[in-house]
């Protein structure tokens, strides 16, 4: 039986190293099979296709959503309104990037690391970007090509215009 | 970033995304539109004369892979366009229904009326199909629903218009040979049977499986009563919409056979008699109840359900012009309502003309969460308050068109009802922008509030949004 850990470390794909608590790290499915495998014992987790910018962004994600959890438990299981309406504040405010570059990164990564939390508020976020936009706006966040013929960009106007709800 | 994200993310945020961004989202490139519609499990189609040609529907719909649910409305262009082209249209479209979704499990499909080859070949391509809703010509012929054995609901439309159907000739013999089929349907909702209908018996004695029925429009139930009784054994809601010839039947069936019925709803079209002999003589539990009968409902039927009903949790009259505050009062009182956790007095005028109603129905009603008193225009301040102030668990308030209210009401509210979460105060004249603002910032649990958008200052809008509030304008 391996002695019990407070900590792991995580690594970036450039080589940086980040500890992180266990109850951070169990937000994270893929590091939770990790740590409850006793049969492992953990030194340090490469996590090759993450960056260091974005390590420190999901490594943050995770500490506060841990937190909150403790937090909770301690209160005796339920939530109070007010303080699930700051984590969502906080959430809004932290998925607030200034690149576009760096959601899609997030998301990837949450996906990675299977991050439930994490990966819903990302695609959410995503979804956000996209409403209400026109689809020349679309291409330009996502830096996509159109490559309808105006033939087919006619026909499929005219489709969503007096069939699609 | 081009691609960078792969198929399965892309759909995932695509999942996330309201119906009305799907032609944006669609016209992206080829890929997006692709993936886009490979992702939706639902899909609603209006279609418009000229309709679109078999091919190109075919090749719409296959698209859509992971269809599971599809609504399809057809409409036509003129009224006068003859029922015979109608059908042949609506035949060709489900035939590509049929070939091009063989995954779906739920389809509602309105339009003329369909033919039964139609039907037959559908039900060959589309085994999963849980839910129909169709429409039918005369005559009523239903033995195609034995080839849907996975069916748990099924709706049924019989439009007006089509001959009259002479009953003599109506396929008696065949019916008797069905005798002792089980189908396994839950749900089942008939529309426009004639009085002279027949062939639904069958249908009726196959049911025993049913949970919940309504009957819209109908004047008779096409079949013999003793068929009937035969799916009333496991009903638990029932729904009779404008269907005056034929509701004392119903309900005097009902009474005597329903052991289980929880929920009733009546609109547009009851009988003082049979309402009576329904409430008088029910054996069921009834906990929910939804009434707009302003011609035939009256104290007489309060009085019967005052004594009878023991466990009610939702009680909604609409236009219940006949109903007095002696009535009312009784009901509120007794044991039934002891429980009551839903109470929508809707366009009812008694709550206007008898001060003091309000204030004895709160006073027995504490444990009240959902209050609906919508389109009581001369409802006053003082007789809503004396309601308000005894409901404190509210947590859903409705006073849609209450022109007479002003913000006294809202101020109120405010100070007993500290567990409102959804409120309606729209097309309420008398309350102002300054009481709005104070209620959005200060009521604690307020989740929605439906209000003009031009009553909400900015500062309203700027709590609304910092507290998550969702306002429907």
């Amino acid at each position: 039986m391996s002695s019990p850990v407070e900590q792991i470390t995580v690594v970036s794909s450039d080589g940086d190293e980040f500890k992180m608590t266990v109850a951070a790290a169990m937000q994270s499915e893929q590091l939770k099979q990790m740590l409850t495998d006793d049969s492992i014992s953990i030194v340090k987790v490469p996590v090759e296709n993450i960056s260091t910018e974005i390590l420190v962004k999901v490594i943050e994600y995770c500490q506060k959503h841990a937190d909150h959890e403790a937090a909770t438990k301690a209160n005796g299981g339920g939530a109070s309104d007010s303080e699930a309406e700051e984590l969502n504040k906080w959430d809004a405010e932290f998925m607030k990037v200034d690149v576009e570059d760096k959601l899609f990164h997030i998301l990837m990564a949450a996906n990675y690391l299977e991050i439930k939390g994490l990966f819903d508020l990302a695609c959410q976020t995503v979804a956000d970007l996209i409403k209400g936009k026109t689809p020349k706006q679309i291409r330009k966040i996502f830096n996509l090509k159109n490559d309808f013929t105006p033939e087919e960009q006619e026909r499929l106007s005219r489709q969503h215009n007096c069939s699609f709800d | 970033m081009d691609n960078m994200l792969c198929d399965e993310l892309l759909q995932e945020i695509f999942m996330k995304l309201p119906p009305s961004s799907s032609s944006s989202v669609s016209l992206v490139s080829k890929r997006w539109l692709s993936l886009f519609r490979s992702s939706r499990t639902s899909l609603s189609l209006r279609l418009l004369p000229p309709f679109p040609g078999v091919a190109s529907l075919c090749s719409l719909l296959s698209d859509h892979s992971s269809l599971s649910s599809l609504s399809l409305f057809l409409s036509s262009d003129s009224a006068a366009t003859a029922a015979s082209t109608d059908s042949a249209v609506s035949d060709y479209i489900l035939a590509a229904v049929s070939s091009c979704c063989p995954r779906l499990r739920a389809l509602r499909f309105m339009s003329g009326p369909v033919s039964l080859s139609s039907l037959n070949s559908l039900s060959t391509a589309c085994t999963r199909l849980t839910s129909l809703c169709i429409n039918l010509p005369r005559p009523i012929s239903l033995r195609w629903v034995l080839s849907f054995p996975s069916l748990r609901e099924l709706a049924i439309t019989w439009s007006s218009g089509g001959q009259e159907i002479d009953p003599s000739n109506q396929l008696e013999v065949w019916e008797s040979d069905e005798i002792g089929t089980e189908l396994g349907l839950q749900s089942l909702c008939l529309v426009g049977i004639r009085r002279d209908d027949w062939g639904v018996g069958w249908l009726w004695s196959s049911c025993k499986k049913l949970k919940k029925l309504r009957l819209q429009s109908c004047q008779g139930i096409g079949g013999p009563y003793s068929s009937f009784v035969q799916c009333l054994q496991n009903l638990e809601e029932v729904e009779l919409r404008t269907c005056r010839s034929v509701i004392d039947g119903v309900l005097f069936h009902l009474a005597e056979n329903c052991q289980f019925l929880n929920s009733l709803l009546v609109y547009d079209g009851g009988s003082r008699d049979g309402l009576l002999y329904f409430f008088s003589h029910c054996r069921s539990n009834l906990q929910k109840l939804d009434l707009r009968l302003p011609l035939d409902l009256n104290n007489d039927h309060l009085s019967a359900m005052a004594s009878k009903l023991r466990g009610l949790l939702s009680l909604r009259l609409q236009n219940c012009c006949l109903v007095t505050g002696e009535g009312l009062k009784l009901l509120g009182t007794s044991g039934a309502s002891s429980g009551l956790e839903e109470l929508a007095l809707i366009n009812c005028d008694v709550v206007e003309r008898e001060s003091g109603l309000l204030a004895t129905l709160g006073q027995h009603l504490r444990q009240l969460r959902k209050l609906d008193l919508s389109h009581n225009e001369l409802l006053l301040d003082k007789e809503f308050i004396s309601m308000s102030v005894s409901c404190t668990h509210l947590s859903d308030l409705k006073l849609r068109g209450c022109k007479g209210l002003t913000n006294a009401a809202i101020v109120a509210v405010l100070r007993s009802c500290k567990f409102l979460e959804n409120v309606d105060i729209m097309h309420c004249g008398g309350i102002e922008s300054e009481a709005i603002e104070v209620f959005v910032e200060k009521c604690p649990k307020l989740r929605r509030i439906n209000v003009e958008e031009n009553k909400l200052s900015d500062e309203a809008k700027t709590w609304a949004s910092n507290r998550f509030i969702e306002v429907v304008v």
